[in-house]
């Protein structure tokens, strides 16, 4: 009886036991319905949420490395994917950033006239944030990412009073959403794929890290 | 009663070890980006090397782990064990004295590289050493290799 249940065996025993218990520890069904019972808020800047791999990010516009994160891997990642990643933007903007709000609202009033413009005027903003974060021109930028008609709709709906007080709901929900989510700083980006979710929020990957991640994950 | 201590230490040597393989093995799993992103923070590797060792090292680990209780080849994997701990360690050190502000990756994604990190995987180098260097008997001609291989007298383990 001892001979057959010598060492080895009982340590295979617990091995086998301790990777069970490793694979039991897998909380994949309580993180999706968490996803899913979150009221929808944010921009769809690419693909749509039946996608298979879902970016957020919680950004400020005045924030310099969530400039760097959108030019250096979020915009080529759209470039690259389009529909089969969708990448979601929140708006977190941080109090110490002065016309980060004022970023957010041109950004939300855009994505009410569509994805196309607003992901144009995420593009016009990152690009001049070294400018209009000095003086808060904003409109400057806008203005040159948006069509003529567009960006009078853009600007009709800023002065409306209840469009900007929906805009202004709308960013307030997206920061409680980030608060809830653990957000401390920007940019903080979920990755969303096989019912598992990444929280990034140190320095965020290159884009060759993110392209060899992604390429498995949407053939 | 000396036996006994020692059969001891050499079995905490090992599961401590080994559930420690076990855990870094498994939230390495869970989170192969975040585990990339660290890779990437170390600054030492190229990036097309890093989302291949962010997919199987942590396997290697979860094995070294059931290698380390299973205890078959014991001197090899406690050689195995030591060197991805001085592995480790050293890469820990390097980032850390050349200042770079990376995050650790060992138990979890949130600690940054410090001397405390450091200290701490120096400690854990301790029961790898043990089990490399610990003095085994050889095995007396006759005697059965599986008769006891469980202690300081795993002489079935060492090949």
């Amino acid at each position: 009886m001892f001979r057959i249940l010598n060492t080895k065996t009982i340590a295979f025993v617990i091995a086998l036991l301790l990777l069970s218990g490793l694979t039991a520890c897998k909380k994949e069904a309580p993180q999706e319905q968490a996803l899913e019972e979150t009221p929808f808020t944010g921009h769809i800047l690419s693909g749509s949420t039946a996608s298979p791999v879902r970016i957020e990010v919680f950004s400020d516009m005045q924030c310099p490395a969530c400039r760097e994160l959108f030019i250096g891997i979020i915009r080529p990642v759209i470039k690259e994917y389009q529909d089969k990643v969708c990448v979601i933007y929140h708006e977190f903007p941080l109090s110490g950033h002065q016309y980060a709000r004022p970023a957010a609202r041109y950004v939300a009033a855009a994505a009410k006239l569509g994805q196309r413009q607003a992901l144009s005027v995420y593009e016009a903003i990152f690009n001049d944030q070294v400018f209009w974060g000095v003086d808060g021109s904003l409109e400057k930028s806008v203005s040159k990412a948006l069509s003529g008609e567009d960006f009078t709709k853009a600007m009709q709906i800023l002065r409306d009073a209840n469009s900007l007080a929906q805009i202004n709901e709308t960013i307030e929900k997206e920061l409680q959403l980030g608060m809830r989510k653990g957000v401390n700083s920007t940019p903080t980006m979920f990755v969303s794929y096989s019912g598992k979710e990444e929280k990034l929020d140190r320095r965020p990957p290159s884009f060759q890290i993110m392209k060899q991640f992604l390429d498995p994950l949407v053939k | 009663m000396k036996k006994r201590i020692l059969q001891i230490l050499h079995w905490m040597c090992r599961i401590i070890l080994a559930a420690m393989f076990f855990y870094t093995g498994y939230i390495k799993i869970e989170s192969p980006l975040q585990f990339a992103v660290t890779i990437a923070g170390y600054d030492l590797f190229p990036d097309a090397l890093i989302p291949f060792a962010a997919q199987w090292f942590p396997w290697a680990e979860i094995a070294l782990g059931v290698l380390l209780l299973v205890g078959w080849k014991m001197r090899y994997v406690a050689a195995a064990t030591t060197a991805v701990l001085l592995f480790f360690t050293t890469i820990l050190s390097i980032t850390y004295f050349r200042g770079i502000d990376a995050n650790c990756g060992c138990f979890d994604f949130d600690s940054k590289i410090s001397l405390l990190t450091i200290l701490r995987d120096s400690i854990i180098l301790i029961p790898a050493l043990y089990l490399l260097f610990e003095r085994r008997k050889p095995a007396k001609p006759g005697e059965s290799k599986n008769a006891d291989n469980s202690s300081v007298n795993a002489e079935s383990d060492v090949s």
